[in-house]
């Protein structure tokens, strides 16, 4: 009866439809010493599966943990290696950067100095070029003076024919007062 | 994840990983450096931990993709055919040196045979029937469905025990053979 019964789970075994309960039924029967005779074929299987099952395993759990631990302070290491590396490519990358920009550049105070020369000079230029231009200007304005010369005769005459008209208008005045 | 929580919950799961990466990787050292390197990423991966809701089956996931991606950079016989898995289990089992019926119940026949096997089936009878877990779990190690996970263990079983039916019958042919030339 029981034979029965185990050979039904085996079919249901090798098509892998039995549950975790029932295959613990058979590796049980298949390690018992009830195994049907008819049934010894299998008897390697089931009992080398749970030789197999229940062997025992070496414990990795200290040297594992030493593995993580090494790797992690490698890990960090590791990261403040490439921080240093990266902090000193980057100050060495500024520092020529500025080299750079120093170089291409005249420094300031020579530039003024320079530029103020140079304004100076042509400050010069300018004056002297305008001394030269007023000069020349006032050479050209010399016969007006003799005009004027010419004219100071006449400008006296008018003068006085202006002193005469306003002595007869005063005459004018002490008249009309003699009538009143 | 603190360190007292990670010691408790991760840590002793480092025995079925070490299981299940030797089974997938067939080299002590290589199995250890698979695990070496899961324990790694699963403690920086600090508090996300939390959020997981089965860290055994999440582990195992990451062992069997980290030994897959071991075994592909390395050309091994993952690319081999079942035919050519069956024929060299058979020449191994002929020339071996020890009698196969006094062998045939260790359990070194069984994690030969099933070392053996194509990547899928190994993965999923390993867990299975060693680490006796459920299908859902299974799936969702291997990424495949249910019906997937049952196809692939019940194929995986058959041959399991076709090459064990196989060794028994080499075993008493042999004998019979021995038997026949002392008479």
């Amino acid at each position: 009866m029981e034979s029965q019964k185990i050979n039904i789970l085996l079919q249901k075994y090798f098509e892998a439809e039995t549950t975790l309960e029932e295959e613990n039924e058979l590796i049980n029967y298949f390690n018992s010493d009830k195994v049907d005779e008819a049934l010894q074929n299998y008897v390697p299987l089931f009992s080398g599966l749970k030789k197999f099952s229940k062997e025992e395993i070496p414990d990795l759990s200290n040297e594992l943990m030493n593995h993580i631990i090494k790797s992690e302070h490698k890990n960090k290491l590791q990261f403040r290696w490439r921080i240093g590396i990266i902090t000193a490519v980057a100050a060495s990358v500024i520092m020529g950067l500025l080299a750079v920009n120093f170089s291409s550049h005249p420094k300031p105070s020579k530039v003024i100095a320079d530029d103020q020369r140079e304004a100076y000079e042509e400050v010069v230029k300018a004056f002297g070029y305008l001394s030269g231009e007023y000069k020349e200007s006032m050479a050209e304005l010399a016969p007006l003076k003799k005009i004027n010369e010419a004219a100071e005769p006449i400008q006296s005459g008018i003068n006085e024919v202006n002193e005469g008209f306003s002595q007869m208008k005063e005459i004018k005045k002490i008249n009309k007062e003699f009538k009143k | 994840m603190l360190d007292e929580d990670f010691k408790t919950h991760v840590l002793p799961l480092s025995k079925k990983l070490l299981r299940f990466a030797f089974q997938l990787m067939q080299n002590q050292e290589e199995a250890k450096d698979v695990l070496q390197d899961i324990f790694l990423k699963l403690w920086q991966k600090g508090d996300e931990l939390q959020k997981i809701d089965n860290i055994e089956a999440f582990a195992m996931r990451m062992v069997r993709n980290r030994c897959f991606d071991v075994k592909q950079s390395k050309h091994t016989d993952s690319i081999e055919s079942d035919d050519y898995r069956d024929a060299q289990l058979y020449i191994s089992d002929k020339d071996g040196d020890t009698d196969p019926v006094e062998n045939i119940d260790s359990v070194e026949t069984i994690k030969r045979i099933i070392a053996n096997l194509p990547d899928l089936q190994r993965t999923v009878i390993h867990l299975r029937d060693i680490e006796t877990m459920e299908y859902e779990e299974i799936a969702e190690i291997t990424g495949l469905n249910i019906n997937a996970v049952r196809v692939n263990l019940s194929r995986a079983r058959k041959k399991v025990r076709d090459e064990i039916l196989k060794i028994q019958n080499y075993g008493i042919t042999e004998n019979k053979y021995i038997a026949a030339k002392v008479l």
